[in-house]
């Protein structure tokens, strides 16, 4: 994707932000979920095209052992999420990729699955990494339950009572999954196969639905072992209860790698909410509903902000920085703001920049392009790519122009002395134990010459010095014949000449490095919210969270 | 392919190549699989047979000292595609070459960027004749060939369908993945105690 053919507003290139802003690291690591994020995209498809669901099986016993399928019927094609529901020691209840046994195990099977299908997915889906799917499964997943709180509910709805919402809404969910493997993992069909259905064509679609489903399944699993428990006296979660529950979900750090290793992904989604932003500052005038619905996005958020917690003492400081920083826009757009005036939202942007810190800034983009969907929702067709097709290198290019392109796009990564201690204090690895990514401390553990290519700036510093020594006529190809070794890089710099969001432009093996970072970037375009760090390389979030239910999906506004 | 290419990127990295020769051995890896090639054992050729590195591009003939490793031959035939190095209107020899197969993705890349198609000759015979990603086998028997000097030829565009697995299932034996699952795993390393650190707990 590049910049030219995206924007319906012309004048929308002038109020685009600056790459070397918007992919620092500290930034990428304050990113709130917008409209644009992948599971608003799939409930607003779903909503639109009035997608039918139902549940065809729902076979569990009172220990909450047993399957169900759930299934999503769309204009053209069913997807079925098939659950199996575990009895799991609590002994064996592991969060960790090194878990063998989990509460329930799901996959999403392309179409509603016969009895063959079943008995395969039942002898493997529990097995997880161990077992296979096949290309009519679109996910693999598992989830263990919130003890605490699943416990708590069944009881409560056993005796004929409501749960605390207190209670509810400080888990802020029933089951947490612990992997979502989608897109060609463990025999699953590739995200690419799937391309030419508009359904599944946006990013990890098929992951959303998934979890979405779960989300449901949870909730029918309460409702279930309550009554099964509490027999008459039993009642259902409320809906005004079950809405604020999510599905949770613990990920580490192997999910960082994937914004390096897929830089024209990266651009993409970073590209689509640049752009949606532009779109919106390049307004000449603000309509009176956009503004209401801008207000009630902007209460929305501060109730999010006031129900959102964390032992993490960096989020904790994040958290009264965000509620901070959405009471000022919420005065600022009482008393201040001249929505009369031209460019109205490059205003109230402009302001922001100047007086909210950088968390709210960015809280501040995702509420401007909430009322906007009419200008933005389209964007959404821009954030896949066909990633092999920028693979081959130019080696014809010169030497000068590479020189160029690194200077105009990675001076960030020049400037860094690399045999400093510290800015070079970490490398990542794959593990031998999970073929998981890990992140190890470079001048005391052994292990950095098998390290990862996430050293971004480093590699780029290297070739610089290198290509000092040719000269600027000639080809790349040269160079990489002389100098193998650089040619990850030289791949990269070359799709970045089109891409300017294609790197997150810090150092990712700096001794201060928080990988934390790049999980909310990821898990903000996934439109994860609730981010609990509960380390520096591993978090907590909540999905769809006061999203619709199937049942509902269609009852309330427009998404 | 995301597995084959994922599971080729880790063994070619074991195995001691960079990380980007790494990658463009899992791309033609996948390359291979789509059309039904035996990508495993042409990809382990590649890595356990040291074929030559020492070769430099020239215009029509290439200096070529012993077999040259096609993997290595390859990357270099299309960085040089469209340089007098290259294909060019009379095409090139690019010498003796180890495992001529790994060379074919290669070649693809090279026809779609000259836009042109190109014929590829083991030591004279007529064997594939490559539209972009399009293929026909023109010599089956020479499919296997272990070493040969391998010449490529600009030709007319031929119109045939892309020859493309149908399922993506490309199939591996059971021998082959543990070859290949050896050399990725000389690219890991044990976790540390350090690293395990604050990387995930089992709290509820």
């Amino acid at each position: 994707m590049t910049r030219a053919p995206l924007s319906p507003a012309r004048t929308a290139a002038m109020f685009r932000r600056d790459p070397v802003q918007v992919m620092q690291l500290a930034r990428l690591g304050l990113a709130h979920p917008t409209r644009l994020s992948f599971l608003r995209i799939l409930l607003r498809r779903m909503q639109r095209e009035n997608w039918r669901f139902d549940r065809p099986l729902f076979d569990i016993d009172a220990n909450g052992v047993g399957r169900a399928v759930y299934r999503a019927i769309g204009s053209e094609r069913t997807y079925s999420l098939v659950a199996f529901a575990h009895d799991l020691p609590a002994d064996l209840r592991s969060d960790r990729v090194i878990a063998t046994a989990w509460d329930a195990t799901f996959a999403l099977h392309d179409g509603t699955p016969d009895a063959a299908d079943l008995g395969r997915l039942a002898a493997n889906v529990p097995l997880q990494e161990a077992g296979r799917v096949t290309q009519k499964e679109l996910t693999l997943s598992r989830a263990n339950r919130s003890v605490r709180l699943f416990d708590h509910v069944v009881q409560c709805l056993s005796e004929g009572r409501q749960p605390d919402s207190d209670d509810l809404a400080a888990t802020g969910y029933l089951m947490r999954t612990t992997a979502v493997y989608g897109s060609g993992k463990f025999g699953a069909a590739t995200h690419r196969s799937l391309s030419e259905r508009a359904e599944t064509a946006a990013p990890f679609q098929a992951e959303m639905l998934t979890v979405w489903l779960i989300r449901a399944f949870t909730v029918d699993l309460v409702n279930h072992m309550a009554r099964d428990r509490g027999g008459a006296m039993a009642v259902p979660l409320a809906d005004g209860l079950r809405r604020i529950l999510g599905v949770g979900n613990s990920t580490g750090l192997g999910m960082a790698p994937f914004l390096v290793r897929h830089p024209i992904l990266l651009n993409n989604w970073m590209m689509v909410r640049e752009e949606a932003l532009a779109r919106v500052r390049a307004q000449q005038a603000a309509m009176s509903d956009t503004v209401e619905r801008f207000g009630l996005a902007l209460m929305a958020a501060q109730e999010n902000a006031a129900v959102w917690t964390s032992a993490h003492p960096l989020q904790q400081d994040r958290l009264t920085t965000l509620r901070s920083g959405l009471d000022q826009i919420a005065a600022y757009a009482e008393t201040g703001w001249d929505r009369r005036a031209e460019y109205p939202w490059d205003a109230l942007w402009h302001w922001g920049q100047t007086h909210l810190e950088t968390e709210a800034q960015e809280a501040l983009l995702s509420l401007m392009l909430e009322p906007h969907g009419h200008l933005i929702d389209g964007l959404e067709d821009c954030l896949s790519e066909d990633e092999a097709a920028a693979f081959a290198i130019d080696g014809s290019q010169q030497i000068g122009a590479l020189k160029t392109m690194l200077a105009r796009n990675y001076d960030w990564a020049l400037e860094v002395d690399y045999t400093d201690h510290k800015a070079s204090g970490r490398f990542w690895y794959v593990s031998e134990d999970k073929l998981e990514p890990r992140l190890g401390e470079r001048f005391d553990e052994p292990g950095n010459d098998r390290e990862l290519p996430l050293d971004i700036g480093r590699q780029a510093a290297a070739l610089h010095e290198t290509l000092e020594s040719f000269p600027a006529t000639a080809p790349i190809a040269e160079l990489l014949l002389a100098h193998p070794e650089h040619r990850s890089i030289v791949r990269r710099v070359q799709l970045t000449a089109a891409r300017p969001f294609a790197e997150i432009r810090d150092n990712l093996i700096d001794a201060n490095m928080l990988p934390i970072d790049m999980l909310r970037c990821k898990l903000a375009c996934f439109g994860a919210s609730r981010f609990d760090p509960r380390s520096d390389r591993w978090v907590r979030i909540s999905l769809f969270q006061n999203a619709p239910y199937p049942d509902d999906l269609h009852v309330g506004p427009d998404l | 392919m995301p597995e084959i290419n994922a599971l080729c990127l880790r063994a070619a990295r074991g195995a001691g190549l960079g990380w980007g020769m790494a990658e463009d051995c899992a791309h033609a890896a996948t390359w291979l699989a789509a059309r039904d090639f035996d990508w495993a054992d042409t990809v382990l050729y590649q890595l356990e047979t040291s074929g030559g590195r020492q070769f430099t591009p020239k215009v029509r003939r290439w200096d070529t000292v012993t077999p040259a490793c096609a993997l290595h031959v390859g990357v270099a035939f299309s960085d040089f595609a469209t340089l007098p190095e290259g294909p060019g209107s009379d095409g090139v020899c690019v010498g003796q070459v180890s495992g001529p197969l790994m060379i074919v993705p290669f070649a693809a890349r090279a026809s779609a960027v000259l836009g042109t198609a190109l014929e590829i000759t083991l030591d004279g015979a007529p064997w594939l004749h490559l539209s972009g990603d399009n293929l026909r086998i023109q010599g089956i028997g020479l499919m296997e060939t272990r070493i040969a000097e391998v010449s490529v030829t600009p030709a007319p565009l031929d119109p045939t369908p892309p020859t493309q697995a149908a399922l993506q299932s490309a199939t591996i034996s059971r021998h082959h993945l543990s070859r290949l699952d050896e050399l990725a795993l000389k690219m890991t390393v044990p976790s540390s105690a350090t690293s395990a650190k604050g990387a995930g707990a089992d709290d509820d």
